[in-house]
């Protein structure tokens, strides 16, 4: 950058470890498969829908798309339940959780808070919500677009036995409840 | 000849008066075309920490706009000077410190006594503030017998938004009260965000507002949280504490909305899938974050969208601007601004 002194290497391992990463994390972006039936765009709503923090605006463009691609939406949405997110973004939120505990712990450390849990304790806990968020997402999913075919992905995925509780129980509302009386 | 020297006397104050006044001008003008280096520190703050320096204004023959350095402990700026056509702008900001700026309003010509001193002293000091404590007000709407569940997800809500918040810099802290409340006080829902905000028994004025709620409008996964920025309310947070998906980074999410993070509003400020970010910024993830932009910490502290530079607001920055509804550059720096090395 011309005009400013460049920093200099002292981050430099940082900066590569980071730089691996990224290329990683670009190299899962990329492999992950466009959803069967639905175009890369569409893809990403689903996918924005199954990740997301704030759901309320991705479950409308969700519940829209359902509305053109029914069966490709709900297809994707019961891969979503049965199979969560794929092993590839299960590693790499491993590594990420990893990360984080480290900074927090040693945020707490210098802040003289008490200790988190043991990190592999502290990982499982995390990624599970992870997974079974997503897991869960893909039931209430199937639960608002509550067409025959969603209805049928609900009624086989509670006569599963291996379902984490949180899911299951997601699977009996989305069957149930969903969509709530207006 | 008594009035030839009279003459000659009154020339001569003449020519020594004008003399004086061009003298004056010239350096008025050789003032407003003096350019140096300035070597920038950032006192307090420690190497292991340091500080992003982005700078606006004029550098060599050009303007800049947010050019970004890490300090190493300084950043050093090149051939400095003033030039009304190039705004000026320092903002700081560092790990585990309060976000600065300062800027040069060329209308109010003292404004930038601050650059012209540095541009002679060829030195300048940034003293990053303190973090700016957000105040919130945790609302635990649930029954008593249900409060130690519903701690426990506050609990571990503030245990991640804490070190986030400090070691990405974004200039704040949390500063926590709470309380619990019975939940036919109050619907779960930003639809009811108006009613809420005009209820003080359940509501502070003066605060975030954090309400931790069975489930968000009352319906089992219809989300794990929501800002109610589109009902201009972006001071009222639910969070879904009944969910036992409810990831970490959630509250700090959250904030971030509250805080500007709201654009281009098409996405609500949301990051997942968007050219620019990574999968773990603060605006994408729900496993962790270990990113946020130089332009997303710009906008939290800096947008007049942050409900800190709310009107009247006692935190409200001494810089404020309009952001644009974009992940682009305008009036402030891009949302995908980054800067090689940092955070450090």
């Amino acid at each position: 950058m011309p005009g400013i002194d460049a920093r200099p290497t002292r981050v430099a391992t940082v900066n590569r470890a980071r730089g691996w990463l990224f290329v990683a994390l670009v190299v899962i972006a990329c492999a992950r498969d466009v959803l069967a039936g639905l175009t890369p765009a569409e893809t990403i709503t689903v996918r924005r829908y199954l990740d997301c923090i704030d759901c309320v605006i991705p479950l409308d463009s969700l519940r829209a798309l359902a509305v053109r691609k029914s069966d490709a939406t709900v297809d994707s949405l019961n891969s979503g339940l049965l199979h969560g997110p794929d092993s590839q973004a299960v590693a790499a939120a491993d590594s990420v959780l990893k990360i984080g505990y480290k900074r927090d712990s040693l945020y707490r450390w210098q802040n003289n808070l008490l200790p988190l849990k043991p990190e592999t304790v502290y990982v499982a806990e995390a990624r599970d919500r992870f997974v079974n968020g997503y897991r869960a997402r893909g039931a209430y999913g199937l639960g608002w677009i509550h067409t025959p075919r969603a209805v049928a992905y609900l009624d086989s995925a509670a006569q599963l036995t291996n379902l984490p509780p949180s899911v299951k129980q997601a699977v009996l509302y989305a069957r149930d409840s969903l969509p709530p009386p207006p | 000849m008594k009035k030839s020297a009279k003459h000659r006397g009154f020339f001569g104050t003449r020519l020594i008066t004008s003399l004086l006044v061009v003298a004056f001008a010239a350096s008025c003008i050789f003032a407003e075309a003096t350019s140096g280096d300035i070597v920038v520190a950032f006192p307090g703050t420690p190497i292991a920490d340091p500080a992003l320096l982005l700078y606006s204004g004029k550098e060599g023959n050009s303007c800049v706009e947010y050019e970004g350095a890490i300090a190493d402990p300084t950043v050093t700026l090149h051939n400095v000077s003033i030039d009304a056509g190039c705004e000026v702008e320092f903002d700081a900001f560092a790990p585990a410190r309060g976000a600065y700026a300062v800027g040069v309003d060329f209308s109010n010509p003292a404004s930038d006594d601050f650059l012209e001193a540095a541009m002679v002293a060829g030195s300048m000091d940034i003293a990053l503030p303190s973090l700016t404590s957000l105040p919130l007000q945790i609302w635990l709407v649930g029954l008593t017998s249900q409060v130690t569940a519903m701690e426990e997800v506050r609990d571990r809500m503030l245990n991640k938004a804490f070190p986030v918040l400090s070691v990405l810099g974004t200039g704040f802290t949390l500063d926590t009260a709470s309380a619990v409340l019975n939940p036919s006080l109050l619907t779960p829902h930003c639809n009811s965000a108006d009613v809420i905000s005009m209820n003080p028994a359940i509501y502070d004025a003066s605060k975030l507002n954090v309400y931790f709620v069975a489930h968000y409008g009352n319906i089992q996964g219809l989300t794990p949280a929501n800002n109610c920025w589109m009902k201009a309310h972006p001071e009222i947070l639910f969070l879904s504490w009944q969910n036992a998906n409810l990831t970490d980074p959630t509250l700090a999410h959250e904030l971030g909305h509250a805080l500007g993070l709201i654009h281009p509003k098409s996405l609500g400020g949301h990051t997942y899938a968007i050219s620019g970010f990574d999968a773990y910024n603060l605006m994408a993830t729900n496993t962790d974050v270990t990113s946020a932009t130089v332009g997303q910490l710009y906008a939290m502290n800096f947008s007049s969208d942050s409900w800190i530079n709310r009107s009247g607001s006692p935190l409200a920055k001494p810089v404020v601007r309009t952001c644009q509804d974009t992940w682009g550059a305008g009036e402030c720096p891009a949302l995908t601004l980054v800067q090689l090395g940092w955070p450090p």
